[in-house]
């Protein structure tokens, strides 16, 4: 079973930060590269020869050690480099990672940590105006004690069923099914209940994260609980964790009651 | 007419596992912003889940025709869009209300790829307002395209801006919009000038002022210019606003007679500047008509000369009619003496002869020449000249001479006589020829007159002694193929009365009134005979180069594409095929005749009655505009729905038995030119009556009158009208049920089999009218349907 990992944090958001590109379809704008969703998209508006999205972190500086770009870019068959810089590359241009995309997959680059004020992705030459839904740009943590075995892992459909009056079944699906995780974690430090409460005050509950599950996938979930800290001794916690997937098709399909509600709908069930 | 789905997407509606995907189109100003409920790229276009909820897009038609609203919201998640922070303040810049939205569905594989557009249009809608909002999402009505035509203005109303001289009577109406062929068309004054009446007597000589009733309102005079008072004009040097008189500067102006003119009478302004003579403008349409024909006067539209007038078809793209004098009834005073000793015979003269210009009295096309002139046409002692000649070479055409008297002012009537000096040279088949008259308001029948070929003169005894104001020669032309010559020399009346035995002989002026004709004389009624739009010349509505509109189909047509700006592909392929129906439904086909703002400023209001005159269903699906006639011949049946495909079974109801009608009252052939337009029934022209002997026997008689003012044609007006007997003689079916994905083929107005067991054995195997469809987030459809009967 492999060690959850978790990357909260993407560098792209920092408040005081300011992120450029070489151009930005204003109807697919580049904050786009950073809200954390996954389904929408950024798009510049041309293909010169080194396309270009730049961070400056500005004031405060994070280290970071991964790349992640979710699936629905348009970079298969380019040549990209993630570039770090002191002097918002005047003349220092390092590369932390460079490769040629060979997918429209998940591109997960990991890289040397540095804590450098200015990053950019360089997208060599592209034939086609560059589409990216996301540009996660963070930290890796790994779980140092990894969840409990009694952990449940299942797929969360979204679909309806009924039956016609002859008893034949109509099922609808009505959107993607979405992965879902419950873990516990058991006797972890103050250290790790640190980065926890780090995660929890940056996301809030609200905003969804990269993670690695159990089983080495990789997926953008929600955190459906809250966080809640059991101690098990003087410096020993405890934490459960329940994840659901969020898909490029959002979060589900709602109904309104007639009261205005909204329920969702889950394994065809209302 | 059952939806047009690719094929891609019928195969998958034929399986029990489908996956729908909802999406729509919001048209923007200059931007289409492109929403689903999830993310993804389709025919190009990258869909984004802003949409919260696409469900429950309540479409309905009603059963006599016309349709309700869509009973629908959307519901948007409030997210951060483009430059703004929220789609709620983008939509602060960007307006969506009343902006237009396509509703489109599409049914998926995963993972698959489409080649092409292979989705199926739903609907066009509009926004209305945001009903609900907080900081996650707010909800919009959405309303029928067909109801968002109501937003657009096609009606211009008279104004002062556009038309500076306009009667004030007119100011506020609608300019007409006309389509099909129509018999007296209401023109309003939209160019006139000050009139107004004596209030004090003039002599023909010697008088410093013309005083009257008002010389500023309701339209001013101007400081100088000329007048004219019966006959004579008068120029005019100066006004005086204080004492509502002009100062005479030259009487018998123009080459006219200088006269003495009693007060009450008419004085209306004919130059101004001097020298510059006025002409006065009617306004037939707002637009362009393919022909005005008859021109009439008055409330008893009078035929007009046609040299008296001038029609402008294309004037700045409206038509006109335009008159050198003002036409208005010219009323000649006359004073009657009546010796108070002499108690026999009175020799009444008529007050007025209603003339036009030096036009006749003749109604409907009927061939005329008028000789003589008006004072020997008051001259009993005068029996040479001919007063009318009336030369008939038209078949089954109305005509008569009418001739006004004052109302009586003497002692107490014994006797009245109409009297007449005339001359027919023949009749021809059924043509009569009599005297009428109006004693108590009505059409009283005095006497037939003979053929004589030397002139003669008769006295006819009334059988009351009430004093008719008005009589007249009536001429049933029946067919008399031509040649016929009517001469009438004089009309009048002889009253004797009671002796009062008073001496000397005293006069006794009978007060001559205009009475009836108070609000003619600003802008006196000019009604015409026309034709309204015509197509244009590449038969774009009607197939046919500058062809009148008339067939309801085209009518539509042009309704919705030149005046409503809809597109021309927006209207379906049905107009095509309904329009055929309506040319072969009944002798002369279904036919519109219509002055548009009578039937309501509302769009569907229009559309409504529309349906209703024509059995037929207007209705958006698809995003056309699509058309159905409710036909008695067994329908198509699109689907058949029985246990394998309805997820809720049906349920069954009867229309209200409140709503049984078995003798349908149908009023047609609306009087468009009369007095009494905006008043239920007395308007019409022509009624029909259609019954069940069945129902009746059933239930007694039950009656329900409508209107129909489009209709102009009996055997339309009987098969309309057989329609909506058809439907309320008796409780019809009505069912409700949820079907599955396999109704995605169906419209309102599509017919289906209903098969169904253990509830009547009559009630399975029925076909069912769609009279309302909800598509259910595209898996399921609630439908309401009701029972079809035929013939």
């Amino acid at each position: 079973m492999s060690n959850v990992i978790l990357c909260y944090r993407n560098i792209l958001e920092n408040s005081g930060g300011i992120v450029t590109v070489t151009s930005e379809n204003a109807s697919f704008p580049k904050y786009r590269l950073y809200d954390r969703d996954i389904g929408k998209l950024f798009k510049g508006t041309t293909t010169p020869a080194n396309f270009y999205i730049t961070l400056d972190q500005g004031g405060t500086i994070y280290e970071v050690d991964r790349l992640l770009i979710p699936l629905g870019h348009n970079l298969d068959g380019l040549l990209l480099k993630l570039q770090y810089s002191t002097d918002n590359f005047a003349g220092d241009v390092n590369d932390a990672a460079s490769w040629t995309q060979s997918d429209s997959g998940l591109i997960n680059k990991t890289f040397t940590a540095q804590t450098k004020r200015y990053w950019r992705l360089n997208i060599a030459a592209p034939a086609s105006i560059p589409i990216l839904a996301e540009m996660y740009l963070t930290k890796t943590y790994t779980f140092v004690q990894n969840v409990a075995f009694d952990l449940q892992e299942k797929k969360q459909r979204n679909i309806g069923r009924r039956y016609t009056g002859s008893g034949n079944p109509r099922i609808s699906k009505y959107g993607e099914s979405k992965q879902y995780r419950n873990y516990r974690i058991n006797c972890f430090l103050a250290a790790q209940k640190t980065e926890f409460e780090s995660w929890e005050t940056l996301c809030e509950g609200i905003k969804p994260v990269y993670i690695s599950d159990h089983n080495g996938s990789w997926m953008f979930v929600e955190i459906l609980n809250e966080i809640s800290f059991s101690p098990l001794s003087n410096d020993l916690w405890s934490i459960g964790l329940e994840l659901l997937e969020t898909t490029t098709g959002g979060v589900g399909i709602y109904l309104l009651t007639e009261e205005g509600e909204r329920i969702i709908i889950e394994d065809g069930t209302i | 007419m059952v939806k047009n789905i690719n094929a891609n997407q019928i195969m998958k509606l034929d399986r029990p596992w489908i996956q729908p995907v909802l999406f729509v189109h919001v048209l923007l100003d200059g931007e289409t912003l492109y929403f689903s409920d999830r993310n993804f790229n389709f025919n190009g276009h990258d869909y984004e889940d802003y949409l919260e909820d696409l469900s429950g897009f309540e479409q309905s038609i009603l059963q006599f025709g016309g349709y309700q609203n869509i009973k629908a919201k959307l519901r948007f998640s409030n997210l951060r869009i483009k430059t703004a922070m929220t789609l709620l303040e983008y939509f602060d810049t960007y307006s969506i209300t009343r902006r237009e939205m396509e509703l489109y569905s599409l049914y998926v594989d995963t993972g698959e790829v489409f080649g092409s557009d292979v989705s199926t249009k739903l609907l066009r809608a509009a926004f209305g307002e945001i009903k609900e909002a907080d900081q996650e999402w707010f909800d919009i009505e959405v309303f029928s395209i067909l109801h968002h035509l109501d937003s657009k203005n096609i009606f211009t109303e008279i104004n002062i801006t556009n038309w500076p001289n306009a009667a004030p009577n007119a100011i506020g109406k609608q300019e007409n919009i006309i389509y099909g062929s129509l018999r007296d068309i209401p023109c309003p004054c939209v160019q006139t000038y000050a009139v107004s009446t004596l209030f004090l007597d003039m002599a023909a000589s010697g008088e410093t002022y013309i005083t009257l009733s008002n010389v500023d309102y309701p339209i001013s005079f101007p400081s100088t210019g000329v007048v004219q008072i019966g006959n004579e004009k008068i120029q005019y040097s100066a006004k005086d606003s204080a004492n509502k008189r002009l100062t005479v500067q030259t009487r018998a102006y123009g080459g006219t007679t200088a006269a003495i003119h009693k007060r009450a009478i008419p004085c209306w302004l004919v130059e101004s500047p001097v020298a510059t003579p006025l002409t006065f403008k009617y306004l037939v349409a707002g637009h362009q008509m393919k022909s005005v024909s008859v021109v009439y006067a008055g409330n008893d539209r009078i035929r007009i000369n046609s040299s008296g007038y001038t029609v402008n078809l294309n004037e700045g793209g409206k038509t006109t009619i335009t008159f050198t004098e003002r036409q208005i009834l010219k009323v000649l005073e006359i004073t009657h003496t009546v010796s108070m000793n002499e108690g026999s015979h009175y020799h009444s003269s008529p007050s007025k002869i209603s003339i036009i210009g030096n036009g006749g009295l003749i109604d409907a096309n009927a061939s005329y020449t008028i000789t003589g002139t008006e004072p020997n046409m008051r001259d009993q002692s005068d029996l040479t000249n001919v007063e009318a000649w009336i030369q008939i070479n038209n078949a089954n055409k109305l005509a008569y001479l009418k001739t006004y008297f004052p109302a009586w002012g003497g002692p107490t009537i014994s006797k009245v006589y109409a009297c007449i000096t005339h001359k027919i040279s023949s009749f021809v088949g059924g043509m009569t020829a009599q005297l009428r008259d109006n004693r108590g308001g009505g059409d009283n029948f005095v006497a037939n007159l003979s053929v004589t070929t030397t002139q003669v003169t008769q006295k006819f005894l009334l059988d009351s002694t009430i004093y008719p104001t008005q009589i007249w020669v009536y001429l049933n032309t029946g067919n008399p193929g031509g040649g016929i010559d009517i001469y009438v020399y004089e009309l009048w009346l002889e009253v004797e009365y009671t002796d009062t035995g008073a001496s000397p002989a005293s006069g006794v002026t009978t007060t001559i009134t205009i009475a009836g004709h108070d609000a003619e004389i600003i802008a006196p009624l000019i009604l015409c005979d026309g034709e309204g739009y015509k197509d244009d010349g590449l038969g774009t509505y009607t197939g046919v180069a500058s062809a009148l509109i008339e067939n309801p189909s085209d009518v539509r047509r042009h309704l919705l594409v030149a005046l409503l700006g809809r597109s021309m592909g927006e209207i379906g392929d049905s107009f095509g095929t309904i329009r055929t129906t309506y040319v072969n439904r009944v002798a002369g086909g279904y036919k519109f005749g219509v002055i548009l703002s009578k039937l309501g400023l509302k769009i569907t209001d229009i559309f409504r009655k529309f349906d209703e005159q024509s059995r037929s269903n207007m209705r958006e699906d698809g995003g056309k505009f699509e058309l159905t006639f409710n036909d008695t011949a067994s329908p198509t049946s699109q689907l058949t729905i029985d246990n394998n495909n309805w997820l809720e079974k049906p349920k069954f109801s009867q229309t209200s038995s409140n709503d049984i009608k078995n003798l349908i009252r149908a009023t047609y052939d609306i009087d468009w030119g009369g007095v009494y337009q905006d008043r239920k029934y007395g308007d019409y022209k022509k009624q029909t009556e259609r019954s069940n002997g069945t129902s009746i026997s059933k239930y007694g008689t039950l009656p329900e009158d409508w209107e129909f003012p489009t209709i102009q044609s009996q055997v339309m007006a009987e098969d309309v009208a057989d329609w909506i007997l058809l439907q309320k003689k008796d409780v019809l079916r009505m069912t409700w049920l949820v079907v599955d994905q396999s109704a995605a083929i169906l419209e309102r107005g599509d017919y289906f089999t209903l098969n169904i067991n253990r509830l009547a054995a009559a009630w399975t195997g029925l076909k069912w009218k769609i009279v309302k469809i909800i598509p259910n987030r595209g898996d399921e459809f609630s439908i309401d349907a009701i029972q079809f009967i035929g013939a």
